[in-house]
């Protein structure tokens, strides 16, 4: 039997679970270099949430962000604590007629999978879901109890490892210096550990570097890098006697650290104009932590001051910054390129651990059999030659 | 009382690089935050501001962006801040800084305590607070842990020894340095950092202190750093794997090796 050897640039989420369901296939020849530890880059800086009805996702891809939390959840029954699964529900805030609109879909699509989901207008009944806010400040929430987030760490080690016993290579702590690329069509990947290896496909799934990977086969990858400021809040009273859901406004979301809060800015409320929250920024100069600016405590005062009042008054923990990739659709790019056996699985956004499990299945299918999909077709990178 | 707090602006992540002419820390490049026990000397001073009554105020010396570490203390409780800042500054060894620290103290008021972190996460000397004292002419107490007003007038003062504490009872005005994890700073809240983030900084620059310039400065720096080498990191993490008390056992014996 021939085998098809495939080249993954990356070991975040979207390279590790592409690594998995490709190995899932006899005939694939996987080779992964990451050029640091698995899932260690914006993958680590993830919040992780995976819910079953929000914003972050239009709800026309409302199976993707199922199978996604399905995948985990399985994940987490072969071997419990893997995923870092805290179920903590979801507290999904409507702050307008078409997000309440919104989340109800999302509550019957989530209930047509045996999931439980319910609107709540009673504000009695919020404020004992979550304490802290204000019910005053919205129409209603759409509420889950079983949902939670994931540790997209742990995720991407656990395919990393799955994808490994089926036989992938991983090569960590190899850096890919350079795409050979021979009369339009990409050959072979050369490595920081002096090799040169030849692969009959090769896949970037770099994420936020993707720019700089595109570059070593000259192709310009339509990304934005905009900023995900998280902070970690200490609540007023220290501790949380509650369990603080995953909480979603559509500015802003928030889930439990311990007994400190994360907050973060949501991925859909960047605007790619605005040199505060997007531009091309360079990955690896990112620090570890802080690096936030500034207007974003007025915003996330504001925004605390009229929905949350209880945390206004929070301590300020600490706080960090990554980079998320984003496309001028939000959505990402996924398949061929104009490279002729270079493909993309990049551009996730704030949403590669939702998304990473069903677009891998369906990009292994279409690099191991030449079959594509629905979903495929419509996040191709020729969506956006067009624009 | 009026009480001064000197913070350092410090780098805080892994991104430091240095000049390979100069050996200095390039700091424009990094993120930087308030030097970690420079938080507990800030927030003995505000035990102390809640105790006595006092006014707060910080300096620092720096660039425009060590400015970010005075809008924490103006945060946290600090009643004024002030930025040491001229390109005359730049460059001082510990002495120059200390002069510097003491002529911008010196102009702004008369302090009954000055706190200080007992030394930088980034140079480490531990000089600066006892030659600003020096500087000042006043008496200093090193690695005090705890300060309270006493009847007399006097502070009284638990300072750190290396296997115990020591108390003291210390004339006004002096200068306390104070170590790290004396104590545990508060965080500033959400409400305040933002009202802190508007406040206006005054800058201190040498057309405002008018140093003696031959005793400031890189010219004036009796020593200079000549080079500069990084540890390397080991990768030395190993995962366990087992039941709870397999786990258990393996830490034990781990423990056990490592105390030999």
């Amino acid at each position: 039997m021939d085998k098809v050897k495939i080249g993954l640039i990356g070991g975040g989420i979207s390279g590790t679970a592409l690594a998995y369901y490709l190995s899932l296939y006899e005939e694939a020849e996987i080779s992964l270099f990451e050029k640091d530890r698995i899932g260690c880059g914006t993958t680590a800086k993830s919040a992780g949430t995976v819910c079953l009805f929000d914003d972050s996702l239009n709800n026309r891809y409302w199976d993707v962000r199922l199978y996604g939390f399905e995948t985990y959840m399985k994940m987490e029954q072969e071997k419990p604590g893997s995923t870092g699964f805290d179920k903590t529900g979801t507290l999904n805030c409507a702050t307008s007629p078409e997000v309440e609109r919104r989340i109800k879909t999302g509550i019957a699509l989530t209930k047509a999978a045996g999931y439980a989901g319910e609107y709540i207008t009673d504000k009695d009944r919020i404020k004992q879901i979550l304490p802290c806010i204000n019910p005053d400040a919205i129409l209603g929430a759409g509420y889950t109890a079983d949902d939670g987030y994931f540790d997209g760490t742990m995720i991407s080690n656990n395919f990393a490892a799955k994808a490994e016993a089926n036989g992938a290579k991983l090569y960590k702590g190899v850096e890919v210096t350079k795409v050979v690329v021979e009369n339009g069509e990409a050959k072979a990947l050369v490595t920081s550990d002096g090799e040169t290896r030849a692969f009959d496909v090769i896949v970037d799934c770099t994420g936020p570097w993707s720019r700089f990977t595109g570059e070593l086969v000259g192709l310009d990858v339509p990304i934005w890098h905009t900023k995900a400021e998280a902070f970690f809040l200490i609540p007023p009273e220290k501790k949380l006697d509650y369990v603080f859901p995953v909480l979603k406004f559509p500015a802003f979301y928030a889930l439990r650290a311990g007994d400190n809060v994360f907050i973060c800015k949501s991925h859909l409320s960047m605007d790619l104009d605005n040199p505060m929250h997007a531009g091309q920024w360079d990955p690896d100069k990112l620090p570890q932590v802080g690096g936030t600016d500034d207007y974003f405590i007025e915003f996330l005062f504001d925004q605390m001051d009229t929905n949350l009042p209880g945390l206004a008054d929070s301590g300020l923990n600490s706080s960090w910054l990554s980079y998320r990739a984003e496309t001028r659709d939000f959505l990402p790019i996924i398949g061929d390129s104009p490279v002729k056996n270079y493909l993309l699985a990049t551009g996730y956004g704030g949403n590669g651990i939702i998304e990473a499990p069903a677009v891998s299945r369906d990009l292994a299918k279409y690099i191991m059999r030449g079959e594509s999909t629905l979903l495929l077709e419509e996040w191709a990178f020729s969506r956006l030659w067009k624009k | 009382m009026k009480i001064a707090v000197c913070v350092k602006h410090v780098p805080v992540d892994g991104n430091v690089e240095v000049d390979p002419q100069t050996h200095r820390l390039i700091r424009e490049n990094s993120a930087s935050d308030i030097n970690p026990c420079d938080l507990n000397a800030m927030e003995l001073a505000l035990q102390l501001k809640k105790s006595a009554g006092a006014e707060v105020d910080v300096f620092t010396m720096g660039a425009e962006l060590a400015n970010s570490s005075l809008k924490k203390c103006l945060a946290l409780g600090a009643d004024n801040a002030y930025l040491i800042s001229d390109r005359k500054f730049a460059g001082s060894d510990t002495v120059g800084t200390a002069r510097v620290l003491a002529g911008g103290i010196a102009k702004t008021g008369q302090y009954d305590v000055i706190f200080t972190g007992a030394e930088s996460s980034d140079g480490a000397t531990g000089q600066v607070g006892p030659m600003l004292a020096q500087a000042l002419g006043m008496p200093s107490v090193a690695e005090a842990m705890e300060a309270s007003l006493m009847e007399d007038g006097r502070l009284a003062v638990r300072k750190k020894l290396s296997d115990g504490s020591m108390r003291l009872a210390v004339k006004l005005p002096c200068l306390l340095t104070v170590p790290f994890g004396c104590n545990e700073p508060e965080r500033p809240t959400l409400r305040a950092q933002m009202k802190a983030n508007k406040r206006d900084i005054p800058v201190l620059d040498q057309s405002v202190l008018q140093l003696d310039e031959s005793g400031i400065g890189m010219d004036a720096a009796l020593s200079v750093v000549t080079s500069l080498a990084s540890g390397k990191a080991k990768k030395t993490a190993e995962r366990l794997t087992g039941t709870p008390a397999e786990l258990a056992a393996q830490l034990t014996g781990l423990i056990g090796q490592r105390r030999g």
